[in-house]
């Protein structure tokens, strides 16, 4: 009688143990974590390679180097002050498009004759790599502030523009006619019916056009900049300093991570109302 | 009750384009009148121009030729004002990014009224459609027949003089048709608006109206002018009263030649 109460506690804790390691083997499954996890993975892989195989660092450094170099570099190697002129010239360039982008769409879309002018600009513009206009830019304007904000809000604008119009053309004539009835202005037709109507559209020109505008800015940067993370990456590049080459990226790479995750959650956040 | 103002339909006709550059003719010389404080249902085949018509009544349409007055029964006069109009439509069309409050408030909110007086009045408009408490909700989290009601309500919260119905039951259930029909039958009975009823189904026009207007297949010209002069309150119970099964008959017997000229039409252009 007395060994089998004695057991019991042994065996309840065994159950315990068996179940956390349950419960850790399916987090580790679990689609979310596994990302995760393989990132780790890999880089551990990545810096027992380097140290075993004794690669020149110039090629490849460790990984926990360019985290050191990354942590200098914020430190006391102003990558806080590039970081800050590329955001302000991302999203700068970026807000200028997104204004100008929804009026002209929704101009556009509301006036068949500035539509007909303005379509076959579009049309001839929109498939030119922008890239391709840096040269005609500087000569324009220059290597500074205007330039930089000019280039990034090419990027955004045409997918803003286009989507604008494809939206507001997608609206349902029914809630026009139901606004009409309700005594709406053709203003506050546009402002109350067709914009919100057209705002899950619009929201995926700005996805597209926020890319492009990353891609454009760090592009330029590379080319003329002397501060912004594309200039110290090209100056990295240009003395061999790889660890900083690689730490620039990781900045790049974490940006487009939180820009992307960002825009789901405001994606989430407008489509409330699509249950 | 005071006297109220009657709508004049003057000859209107409405021919417009197809998308070949034909010309159709959707409306042929319609005239009639529709008298305050009473229900006109107005009934007709498919495509033969009945919710064109309201769409001219509202004035969100021009007709070709013709004209919509609006007559002050005390002076027999044109109304000094433009009498307030509020259409409930068959797809319900209400703003699908906007909950059941905000779209009940659309048309305060145009015309400028303050936040707690449109809370004040949407909150008594939902309450007449028996959907108090819905503010929150959003259009797609309601049932076909409650997002009707929230149409019903933002037409209703206008305190329109006149209501323009256009097939508003269309896209329901047969059950939850029944049960609107009854409550759409109370609301006017109780309110004393002028409501014009555009519908294709023979029972709905006997149950709300004092007046049926029954239509020829395109072009849409008026076939009758019928008088249902059935006692109110109706309900269901009505379709059993002496006089029903009559003015059914009457009215499905005027129906059916136009609707079969209207298929056989359709047939022809297919």
């Amino acid at each position: 009688m007395r060994k089998v109460l004695d057991e019991q506690p042994l065996q309840t804790m065994k159950a315990a143990d068996i179940g956390r390691a349950q419960r850790i083997a399916a987090k580790l499954g679990e689609p979310r974590v596994l990302g995760w996890l393989v990132i780790v993975l890999l880089l551990v892989l990545w810096e027992a390679v380097v140290a075993v195989a004794q690669l020149n660092p110039i090629y490849l450094p460790r990984p926990s180097h360019i985290l050191a170099a990354l942590v200098t570099m914020f430190g006391s190697g102003g990558l806080f002050t590039d970081l800050a002129a590329t955001l302000g010239r991302i999203f700068g360039g970026f807000a200028i498009s997104l204004v100008i982008g929804t009026l002209l769409g929704v101009w556009m879309a509301t006036s068949e004759r500035v539509n007909a002018i303005a379509d076959n600009l579009i049309a001839a513009l929109y498939p030119l790599p922008k890239i391709t206009l840096i040269p005609l830019l500087i000569i324009w304007l220059g290597t500074g502030g205007p330039f930089m904000l000019t280039i990034s809000a090419l990027g955004a604008i045409f997918p803003i523009v286009i989507n604008t119009v494809l939206g507001i053309r997608q609206c349902d004539a029914g809630l026009v006619l139901a606004a009409r009835d309700l005594g709406a202005s053709d203003r506050q037709i546009v402002k109350m019916v067709l914009l919100p109507a057209a705002i899950p559209s619009i929201f995926a020109g700005v996805r597209l056009g926020l890319g492009v505008s990353i891609i454009l800015v760090v592009a330029a940067e590379m080319v003329v900049g002397k501060v912004g993370l594309g200039a110290r990456l090209y100056l990295a590049g240009q003395i061999l300093e790889t660890e900083q080459v690689f730490a620039v990226l990781i900045v790049l790479a974490i940006l487009g991570l939180v820009v992307t995750k960002t825009l789901d959650l405001i994606d989430v956040w407008l489509g409330q109302w699509r249950v | 009750m005071p006297s109220g103002i009657a709508i004049r339909c003057d000859g209107v006709s409405l021919t417009y384009h197809a998308k070949s550059g034909a010309p159709v003719e959707a409306l042929r010389r319609v005239t009639f009148r529709v008298p305050p404080h009473k229900v006109t249902a107005v009934i007709g085949p498919s495509g033969c121009g009945k919710s064109t018509l309201l769409l001219i009544i509202r004035g969100l349409l021009a007709p070709t030729a013709g004209q919509i007055l609006f007559v002050d029964e005390a002076t027999g006069a044109a109304a000094a004002a433009k009498p307030r109009m509020a259409t409930v439509w068959q797809s319900f069309n209400l703003f699908p990014w906007r909950t059941v409050g905000e779209n009940v408030a659309f048309g305060l909110e145009l015309s400028g009224m303050s936040r707690s007086a449109r809370t004040e009045r949407v909150r008594r408009a939902l309450g007449l459609v028996d959907l108090a408490g819905f503010e929150t909700k959003y259009p797609r989290q309601l049932s076909g027949g409650m997002r009707q009601r929230v149409g019903l309500a933002r037409a209703l919260v206008m305190e329109p003089d006149i209501v323009l119905l256009d097939e508003p039951f269309g896209a329901l259930d047969a059950q939850t048709r029944l049960i609107l029909q009854e409550q759409l039958a109370r609301l006017v009975e109780t309110s004393g608006t002028t409501a014009i009823l555009v519908t294709h189904s023979i029972e709905e026009a006997i149950l709300l109206a004092d007046t049926i207007i029954v239509m020829t297949a395109r072009p849409g010209r008026i076939a009758a002018e019928i008088t249902v002069d059935l006692p109110r309150p109706r309900t269901l119970a009505t379709t059993h009263a002496p006089g029903y099964s009559a003015l059914f008959d009457r009215i499905y017997g005027l129906l059916r030649e136009e609707v079969v000229k209207a298929m056989t039409a359709e047939l022809e252009n297919a």
